[in-house]
């Protein structure tokens, strides 16, 4: 079965193909034009160039959060014209976790997600590679990195950090209280191609069923009050 | 128009909206890029005209209009120019439904009518600029915050 | 031919199907009463602005709703521009790849050509050229429509919408949002000459229009009032501002009319259902011997139906676009 997957939720936009698992090319750009100019023409490239048409395909998958709202948007709705439009299943993968899938997969690594979410947060996931896939830690979640440092810290492993918001991390966790690197660049961020891998193994469902899962952050900083008014409560007992 | 400026703060005293127009411009011609200016003022008070002049004053040529239905009108180019209004919006939730976040990371200057009504969405280091009816037309504009001095 | 049709500009999301640029099989528009009928009653938190949520599923009901398969469609036509952009992103990616997956060609389609061409759907009979005075929510414009896919801005407002003059003066009245029809209503017992309105002259271009202006008045009005304990005569207001609107607009329009000789003359846009603007329009044109057409309400708002109308006529002069579509928030007519 063909599967086209997506990714646009950040800077880089792309696209890769995949048949019956095996992975057949991926096109991605890292800068330049807006996603919404190249990523329908990066799926229609691929598709010419690995000899296939769109009728060909079986699964649409799409990276559907978190991230950039326009980037995401564009990126799941280019999804939903062609599963509507072909009748076919249609799939969303959580971004960090497509960014695992992508990512170093020395058995035993364990992987902080993170992406840059402004006001020094990071959308985070942590995971870890079991049996040459990523498992996951934890659910996703807008978090600062002081708030970060004590979680990775307890896991008493260095930590290989990936993601738009990996520097960030980089610069501002302490290095004499846990050991990290940064992922080597071609495997640091997102892409179409973890997308596709994470995509395995996840039902699929109509292009109807098809939802973003935006972490927003007023949200989340609203959680974070709340956690912080709480833990505050408990310093008062 | 008299003006008197201390520190980081500014306030004039307008008595038409050509004059509203000309602070407005005045500050354009400061304002960095990457900034957010908060508007607050109720409805007539002079927001709109003043962003009019804060495009002149960027040095944009364009029609500045009420993004009152459109929510966000943007305005292109030398410098850009994204005009917000939020009179339409229940809250600092539904700013990020319109794309504010992706906004604030393009390049220009970000300026919201009615802030009132999302009031928590601002990270601190805005520009605040008020407005105060004193009379029909005459208005005192205050402007605070941010970290340049305008 | 079949047209698929979308649009996603601002708050409607919309899907239609339109034969011929004529014919409406369906017109598909997402709004909060929708949200029941389409979850089957529990119904997740969505924002006001969901196009995200239902385009799929709108796009399914509009071919149940018309009887029609996916093989029936010849083509996708999409409002591109202007709109808020998060709006305007989905649609236009949504329909690019139904167009890719379905094989026909993309058609994007200017969203206030779209509103001109509103009254092709509700008046078949009507061809270019005409005068056609654009009145929604957030335009006011009087455009030159020489042809289906060439027009000409005469005039527009440079500050404020006429319906948004509405809709703020009837805040200040203490009237319901929006605006327009309340104080339609309430003009209806008022006396139009109560209370002076000023007729904004705005300079270089005598069909440019301002209602800023005459909105502060209103606020300064009321503000009076309140001073001075002087009860405000409402109904005369809400029969003043009519009037004001209604001489501005009716007043340029028929004087581009008779500059362009062309003695058709349309009224779209959701104003166009106040009664005074109608009612002056009418008499305007009955006695300069002109046809007027204004579409139904329903025509009026932001729909898919129009996008339906105008992206055929696109399509005939050859305006097509292939996968890079993109969209934008601002764009000339």
């Amino acid at each position: 079965m063909l599967t086209l997957a997506l990714e646009s939720s950040a800077k880089a936009a792309s696209a890769a193909l995949f048949e019956d698992g095996k992975f057949l090319g991926q096109t991605i750009q890292t800068d330049g034009l807006t996603h919404s100019r190249t990523l329908m023409p990066m799926a229609e490239f691929l598709l010419k160039n690995t000899e296939h048409t769109v009728k060909d395909l079986g699964l649409v998958a799409v990276a559907h959060g978190p991230g950039s709202f326009t980037g995401l948007r564009i990126g799941m709705a280019a999804a939903k014209g062609l599963a509507w439009g072909l009748q076919i299943p249609a799939v969303g993968v959580s971004t960090l976790e497509a960014m695992a899938f992508g990512g170093p997969d020395a058995e035993g690594s364990m992987l902080c997600c993170a992406m840059d979410a402004r006001r020094n947060q990071v959308y985070n996931a942590l995971f870890e590679v079991r049996g040459g896939k990523p498992v996951r830690l934890c659910p996703d979640r807008a978090i600062s990195v002081a708030e970060l440092e004590p979680e990775l810290i307890s896991y008493k492993k260095p930590w290989i950090l990936l993601g738009d918001g990996a520097e960030l991390c980089y610069n501002t966790l302490d290095k004499k209280k846990l050991a990290f690197q940064l992922a080597p660049e071609p495997l640091r961020i997102q892409s179409a191609r973890g997308v596709g891998l994470a995509a395995v193994g996840i039902p699929s469902g109509t292009a109807d069923d098809l939802l973003p899962v935006y972490l927003r952050l007023s949200q989340a900083e609203r959680e974070r009050q709340e956690r912080i008014k709480k833990t505050k409560e408990k310093d008062h007992e | 128009m008299p003006m008197r400026r201390w520190g980081c703060n500014m306030v004039a005293i307008t008595n038409s909206e050509v004059e509203t127009e000309e602070v407005g411009e005045h500050f354009g011609t400061q304002i960095p890029d990457g900034s957010v200016v908060a508007l607050y003022g109720e409805l007539g008070s002079g927001k709109t005209a003043f962003v009019r002049g804060m495009a002149r004053g960027m040095g944009i040529d364009c029609l500045v209009n009420s993004p009152t239905f459109t929510i966000v009108n943007e305005y292109l180019g030398k410098r850009n120019l994204f005009h917000f209004d939020m009179y339409r919006l229940g809250g600092a939730d539904e700013l990020y439904d319109i794309g504010w976040e992706d906004y604030l990371g393009r390049r220009g200057v970000c300026a919201v009518e009615w802030s009132e009504n999302v009031s928590g969405a601002f990270e601190g280091d805005e520009y605040a600029v008020r407005f105060e009816k004193l009379g029909d037309s005459s208005r005192r504009i205050t402007i605070e915050g941010g970290n340049q001095s305008c | 031919m079949l047209i698929l049709s979308i649009e996603s500009s601002c708050d409607e999301t919309a899907v239609a199907l339109v034969e011929d640029g004529r014919k409406v099989l369906t017109d598909q528009i997402f709004s909060q009463a929708d949200l029941h009928a389409i979850y089957g009653g529990v119904v997740p938190e969505i924002a006001a602005r969901s196009h995200l949520e239902v385009i799929s599923r709108l796009a399914e009901r509009a071919l149940q709703v018309a009887g029609v398969t996916r093989a029936d469609i010849d083509a996708v036509a999409v409002t591109y521009a202007p709109g808020l952009i998060g709006a305007v992103l989905v649609g236009v990616n949504f329909a690019k790849s139904a167009a890719m997956a379905l094989g026909v060609p993309l058609i994007p389609v200017h969203h206030v050509r779209g509103h001109i061409a509103a009254n092709y759907l509700a008046y078949p009979e009507l061809t270019p050229p005409f005068l056609c005075l654009a009145i929604s929510g957030g335009n006011t414009m009087l455009v030159d429509v020489r042809d289906y896919c060439s027009m000409h801005i005469l005039g527009q407002t440079r500050d404020d919408a006429a319906g948004e003059c509405f809709d703020k003066s009837a805040r200040v009245m203490g009237l319901p949002y929006p605006g327009g029809k309340p104080i339609d209503e309430l003009s209806k017992r008022g006396d139009d000459h109560k209370y002076e309105l000023p007729r904004p002259y705005v300079g270089q271009n005598p069909y440019d229009m301002s209602f800023s202006g005459l909105k502060t008045s209103v606020i300064n009005i009321a503000h009076h009032c309140e001073q001075t304990g002087e009860e405000l005569d409402k109904a005369g207001l809400a029969a003043s501002l009519c009037r004001a609107v209604s001489e501005s607009l009716v007043g340029r329009t028929m004087t581009a009319e008779k500059e362009l000789g062309y003695k058709k003359l349309a009224v779209a846009g959701g104003v166009a259902a106040n009664s005074r603007i109608r009612g002056d329009f009418q008499k305007a044109a009955q006695k300069a011997g002109y046809e007027l057409f204004i579409p139904p309400l329903r025509l009026c708002g932001d729909n898919a139906a129009m996008i339906g109308a105008q992206g055929y006529y696109e399509f005939l002069e050859g305006h097509t676009a292939d996968s890079g579509l993109n969209a934008y928030a601002t764009m000339g007519l």
